[in-house]
């Protein structure tokens, strides 16, 4: 996925370093282009933690642009991509954000999906005044800290809503037990549980972690099933680590009702291949519920045509990533264009900014009417998720919500 | 650091080449991108400045103390945290932060020095290893200090912003700090501290042997290091704005061992080539790779380390200096020592070496089975017997390397049973080995000057031997013929102005001319110098014309003991050595 | 009780693919003094490799069919690898350049793995059924990977004491220049010690595929886990690798289990660090360690 003008682009830069080694302290930047096409930074975590859910991104975003391009660009200017990779690593993340910003000159941002690349490189961001798109779940990231962002993601505490309402409302769960990784997004998630739950009639009866890529979480599973709660709450990030869990749930011959995050829905396939549908049973997920249907006759057309798209762009990738977060990035893209075109193509980061958050709830793309606002700047709360059968998957990953047949 | 002697350091001239190019390299990527306006280029090498630090203290601590410690980005990533905890979340001003910073980074270096103690080389290194893999861990897991996943912002604006040709009081501190650090080590290497820990570095035994205590100079190398790593992680904050556990991970702790490998280790100008290669051609170069970049960088690596297997800058070194010829090799001129006529006071007609009842076994072998031995002050004293007699253990143990299974040891009337080997040798006791410890990766004359770093007095022996510097300090000791690499060996505890000089083998390899003239500096250091001189030895011919007294040690006890002719005709002696020697 | 049971048990299933390791470090270290930071990453292949060659639901033939091609594959591997990394080596290790060149091959191995699979993880299905304990089932993986480590101990110690190559490796062990100077082809034996690490390695990875995380990135951590099962059994000691395989495993499942999941990677580089101080040479471990 190399895309054209790298080559140029490393030798430029090579060519600077050369400079500066030989002592010539000579500004050898060319000017920007004439008829300026429009400048996106992918500043994504393509590797590191973050990789997995960069990569599903890259995929969205890439055939967001390339249909924007053949249909005349954006408010008539073509769109040119950058790629700068975070490595999961603010310290690199900071130097790419400079990178794009200042060197680059990049127009619009696309990315990260880790908060704290986000976070560490936010002043740079503000003073350019750039507007961006990502999926981040910190809830640090407010409209006062970073006011020209916007986050696909679902953050913690609508998740910890969703997944609690479910149980709550549908299962009449009176327990639960936390099972999640420790990376960061699921700490956040775990601290969000908790505080949601000391205002509910659910008690937490344990919490256990697993490592990231563990495949064995029997010692972590048996100590939850010592508190004998009602239902288990997974919270994972990445398919395998829920397929994993799951597996070890059910070679133990423990059958408690799985309440699962986002990921449980949204990397259902590599879930499957890892434990098999069979090892699903009692489990939901949270998935968007523009992803969702009930009625397998009636599906959801723009994630339909989304999915077409994808697969004529890349159908190996498209095979293998999730088509979900995918969606959300290629709207995210096209979030963008709408909010550019209406402000008679001004890109800079109050505008657009101002404009998503007056016209968020009339955006009519795969995810539907978006909820910015000005207190919070994350396109999607709580009530746009819908728990779902994760097994029950149709090609692309849509699926059918809970309780229906 | 203070110099040994003298007014000025003298930093050899390779090293000082290599830090003039170091500077330069520090200064133009920091002043270079500020005057050309690029903020991203400024911002890159104010971090690869940062990361030279750490490498150049990395390779101080790796090439010159010989710790290997993959750890130093838990160092680095603790004074980052202490500096924004301390700044940024309880709200103290930034110079507070920089101050804890740096000193936690300094515990943490003492942290690592207890180890060092215990283990050495690849295990020291997992054991620092570990505590780079556990430290963001436990800053996650610390979230009520250390704000754990969400990290910590702290920018500290009036040392961001602009003072001129576009370089801010930050750029200035970095710069500072990152040519000041490589100052500072090639400063070192030339004191007597830095000759110290390499010698303790490669052979702890000798050092000891030399006054050199070994654990504290690992000590003081950690901490140094620390100290050094801990001001480039305080300075992290004011750089980044914004400290994350992310930044901290154990790659990066790798990352500067591998900068000091590929750079080439031990070279002043290692350490910034290795960060500017594995920091900037991947980060910089191949950023726009992505998903390729992680293989372009395992290339670069794996092709530099086939290419240039001492690394960048140490394969340029060892190329120029198998290109330089020879037109001389140089000689040790023992004439000219032995030409000395300056008055020494003669010592104290009493035992220099005092052993009683002295066993020493390993197992059930016995090497020392009650030896019994007085070496009088201002003599010669031979300790002959066949091989596996207990001789080279007897040293040993007076030497204090090992320790007795029971008996005492005096030296001069002082008790040194229990003493550590850099004790008993600061008690004015020298020691030469079989194979001859003479330091490979240092210079003929920083052989010498190692010895005399011990003493505090009048430097005779060097001063004597000055006309011979500059020839003896452009060269190394792989040059010299065997016999001289021995004397080199003796005139170096003869210069730490040790009054009791312990020979192990002396002769060993030598021939019969050399032997004589070795003979001639024993007689020498005992009749003008007023030494007192234990001879190992397996040539009796030798023994039996120098020393004043013999003793005979067979299987770890003593056969005999007196003057040479007296133990000539002992016949216990004569069927000792039959067949075996010319006695 | 019953809880305890299994977890030692699975524990123990996944140790012995850290003993594996173990003992592959131990193979090339024995002959060269080099540890091998590529390993981890080797025994991903192996795994990657049976992913690529068993179909989707494989029989027990088909396992067994595949199993000499895999294990020597990865023989291969290691074998142009230990080539590649001794040519930049004088005579030892005097130098640190092997760090570089095995960990920059394990960088290399990585980055493929992202280039040609992303950051998924690959899963193998096991055609032997699973066991039944108490109750549960635990994957017949642990227990086929717990059999090949007492296989590989018993070989390696036949091959070192009675096999004419295995005895020159051994006395490489003992003394590089001696063995030099008595004639030995110093540095074809070191190639095949690093062969017979990929053995080991690569039946390790195609027995453990169905529990093993195949991925670009999860090399690190078995690589770390089967160092702590070298070092904490002693370097070059091959009863050690397999005893501190399974106590690494256990312990580690232990911690998961009754200190939550987040100390099972502190917990045994914890092992590692009090081992090192108090028995520096490791439990079953030879040398001293500072002369190393």
């Amino acid at each position: 996925m190399v895309s054209r003008g790298n080559l140029t682009g490393m030798l430029r830069r090579a060519a600077f370093l050369a400079a500066v080694l030989a002592g010539i302290g000579v500004a050898a930047l060319p000017a920007r282009a004439q008829p300026a096409p429009i400048k996106i930074g992918e500043w994504l975590d393509i590797t590191g933690g973050g990789a997995t859910a960069a990569e599903s991104a890259r995929l969205g975003i890439d055939v967001a642009i390339q249909e924007i391009n053949a249909s005349g660009g954006i408010a008539g200017r073509k769109i040119v991509t950058v790629t700068a990779d975070t490595q999961t690593d603010p310290t690199v993340g900071v130097g790419e954000a400079k990178r794009l910003v200042l060197q680059e000159k990049v127009d619009l941002i696309i990315g990260p999906v880790i908060s704290q690349v986000l976070l560490a490189a936010l002043p740079v961001m503000n003073d350019a005044r750039i507007a961006q798109i990502g999926a981040t779940g910190s809830e640090l990231v407010t409209p006062q800290a970073a006011p020209y962002y916007f986050s696909l993601l679902i953050n913690a505490e609508s998740q910890a809503k969703a997944v609690l309402n479910q149980a709550e409302q549908v299962l009449r769960a009176k327990s639960g037990a936390l099972l999640s990784d420790s990376g960061a997004q699921s700490k956040s998630f775990v601290e969000a549980m908790k505080k949601e739950m000391a205002g509910r009639n659910i008690r937490l009866t344990g919490a256990q972690e697993y490592q990231y890529r563990a495949t064995d979480m029997t010692a972590q599973i048996l100590t939850l099933k010592r508190g004998n709660p009602d239902t288990l709450f997974l919270f994972a990030s990445s398919g395998e680590d829920a397929g994993n869990a799951l597996k070890s749930r059910d070679e133990l011959g423990w059958n408690p009702k799985v309440t699962g995050n986002y990921t449980i829905a949204t990397f259902a396939d590599a879930l499957i291949k890892v434990a098999g549908k069979e090892a699903l049973h009692d489990t939901t997920g949270l998935n968007y519920t523009a992803f969702t249907y009930c009625d397998p006759k009636q599906l959801p057309k723009p994630f339909t045509d989304f999915v077409a798209k994808a697969r004529a762009f890349d159908a190996a990738a498209s095979a293998r990533l999730s088509m979900l977060f995918a969606a959300t990035f290629y709207d995210g893209v096209h979030l963008l264009k709408e909010a550019i075109e209406a402000s008679g193509g001004k890109t800079d980061g109050p505008t657009v900014a101002a404009w998503i958050v007056a016209n968020g709830r009339n955006h009519t793309g795969i995810l539907g009417s978006l909820t910015p606002s000005d207190t919070s700047h994350f396109l999607v709360g709580a009530e746009a998720l819908s728990a779902v059968y994760p097994e029950r998957i149709l090609a692309g990953g849509l699926q059918q919500r809970y309780g229906c047949q | 650091m203070r110099a040994s002697r003298g007014p000025a350091v003298r930093i050899d001239r390779a090293t000082r080449v290599q830090l003039l190019l170091g500077i330069v390299c520090v200064v133009v990527s920091i002043v270079a991108p500020a005057a050309v306006g690029s903020a991203y280029w400024t911002h890159n090498f104010l971090v690869v400045n940062l990361f030279v630090t750490v490498a150049v203290l990395q390779n101080m601590l790796l090439a010159d103390a010989g710790q290997v410690s993959f750890g130093q980005g838990a160092v680095f990533g603790l004074s980052a945290f202490a500096a924004g905890i301390v700044s940024g979340l309880w709200g103290y001003s930034y110079g507070l932060g920089f101050l804890a910073g740096t000193g936690m980074a300094i515990v943490l270096g003492l942290l690592f020095a207890l180890p060092a103690l215990r283990v050495q080389g690849y295990y020291l290194g997992f054991v620092t290893l570990s505590a780079a893999v556990v430290f963001p861990e436990l800053i996650v897991a610390l979230n009520d200090l250390t704000n754990g996943i969400n990290g910590i912002t702290r920018a500290v604006p009036s040392l961001a912003a602009p003072i001129g040709l576009g370089l801010s009081w930050i750029a200035l501190m970095v710069m500072a700090l990152a040519a000041g650090t490589l100052t500072f080590h090639a400063i070192l290497r030339n004191t007597r501290l830095g000759r110290q820990m390499r010698v303790a570095a490669v052979s702890p035994e000798a050092a000891a042997t030399l006054g050199i205590n070994p654990g504290m100079l690992r000590f003081i190398a950690f901490t140094i290091a620390a100290a050094g790593t801990g001001l480039a992680g305080a300075l992290y904050v004011p750089v980044l704005g914004f400290v994350s556990p992310y930044a901290f991970r154990v790659d990066l702790s790798i990352f500067f061992f591998f900068s000091v490998i590929v750079g080439g280790s031990g070279q002043l100008l290692g350490p910034v080539i290795g960060v500017w290669i594995l920091y900037l051609v991947p980060n910089a170069l191949l950023a726009d790779l992505a998903t390729y970049r992680l293989l372009g960088y395992g290339l670069i690596a794996l092709l530099i380390m086939l290419a240039l297997p001492d690394g960048v800058i140490g394969s340029i070194e060892s190329f120029r200096r198998s290109r330089r010829m020879r037109t001389r090799i140089p000689a040790i001129a023992v004439d000219r020592v032995l030409s000395w006529t300056g008055a020494r006071p003669r010592p104290a007609a009493q035992a220099a070496i005092a052993v009683q009842g002295a066993r020493k076994t390993f197992g059930r072998l016995a090497a020392l089975d009650g030896v019994n031995l007085q070496v009088a002050a201002g003599q010669v004293h031979g300790l002959v017997g066949p091989n596996g007699s207990g001789k080279t253990t007897l040293l040993n143990a007076i030497s204090g390397l090992i320790p007795l299974s029971a008996g005492s040891i005096a030296i001069n009337g002082t008790d040194t049973t229990r003493a550590p080997a850099y004790r008993v040798a600061r008690l004015g006791v020298g020691r030469t080995f079989q194979t001859p410890r003479v330091f490979e990766d240092m210079s003929i004359w920083e052989n010498l000057e190692i010895g005399a770093d011990m003493r505090g007095g009048d430097d005779w022996l060097l001063r004597m031997l000055e006309p011979f510097r500059a020839d003896w300090a452009a060269n190394r000791p792989d040059l010299l013929a065997h016999a001289q690499r021995r004397v080199l060996e003796v005139l170096r505890t003869v210069a730490s102005d040790a009054d009791i000089l312990l020979l192990d083998e002396p002769a060993a390899g030598l021939s019969g001319e050399e032997r004589r003239d070795f003979a001639r500096l024993i007689r020498f250091l005992r009749d003008t110098l007023g030494k007192t001189i234990v001879v190992v030895e397996h040539d009796l011919a030798l023994v039996w014309c120098v020393a004043d007294r013999i003793t005979v040690l067979d299987a770890g006890a003593i056969v005999a003991e007196g003057a040479p002719r007296e133990i000539a005709a002992d016949p216990k002696v004569r069927a000792l050595f039959t067949g075996s020697a010319d006695a | 009780m019953d809880d305890l049971l299994v977890i030692m048990v699975r524990g123990i299933g996944a140790g012995s693919v850290f003993a594996m390791l173990g003992m592959s470090f131990n193979v090339v270290f024995n002959a060269s003094g080099i540890l091998n930071f590529a390993q981890g990453n080797m025994l991903v292949l192996g795994g990657l490799f049976a992913f690529l060659l068993l179909p989707a639901q494989p029989d027990a033939l088909h396992w067994f069919m595949f199993l000499p091609l895999v294990v020597g594959l990865l023989g291969l591997l290691l074998a142009v690898q230990g080539f590649i990394t001794l040519l930049p080596l004088r005579s030892s290790v005097e130098q640190h350049s092997w760090l570089i060149t095995t960990l920059a091959v394990s960088v290399i191995i990585g980055a493929v793995l992202l280039i040609y699979q992303g950051t998924a993880q690959q899963t193998v299905r096991s055609p032997f059924p699973a066991i039944h304990l108490l109750g549960t089932r635990v994957p017949a993986a642990y227990a086929i990977c717990a059999g090949l480590a007492v296989l590989w101990y018993g070989a390696l110690r036949l091959f070192h004491t009675r096999v004419l190559i295995g005895l020159a490796i051994s006395a490489l062990s003992q003394d590089l220049d001696a063995a030099r100077a008595a004639g030995l082809r110093v540095r074809r034996l070191q190639v095949t010690a690093f062969a017979i690490s990929g053995l080991i390695v690569g039946s390790a990875g195609y027995a453990a595929a169905p529990v093993m995380a195949i991925a670009n990135d999860s090399g690190i951590s078995y690589v770390m886990n089967g160092f702590v099962a070298a070092v904490v059994g002693g370097l070059g000691s091959n009863l050690g690798a397999l005893l501190g395989g399974a106590l690494v495993g256990m312990l580690s499942f232990y911690a998961a289990y009754q200190y939550g999941g987040e100390f099972q990677n502190a917990v045994s580089l914890a092992l590692l660090v009090v081992v090192l101080m108090l028995r520096p040479q490791g439990l079953f471990g030879r040398q001293a360690a500072r002369r190393v």
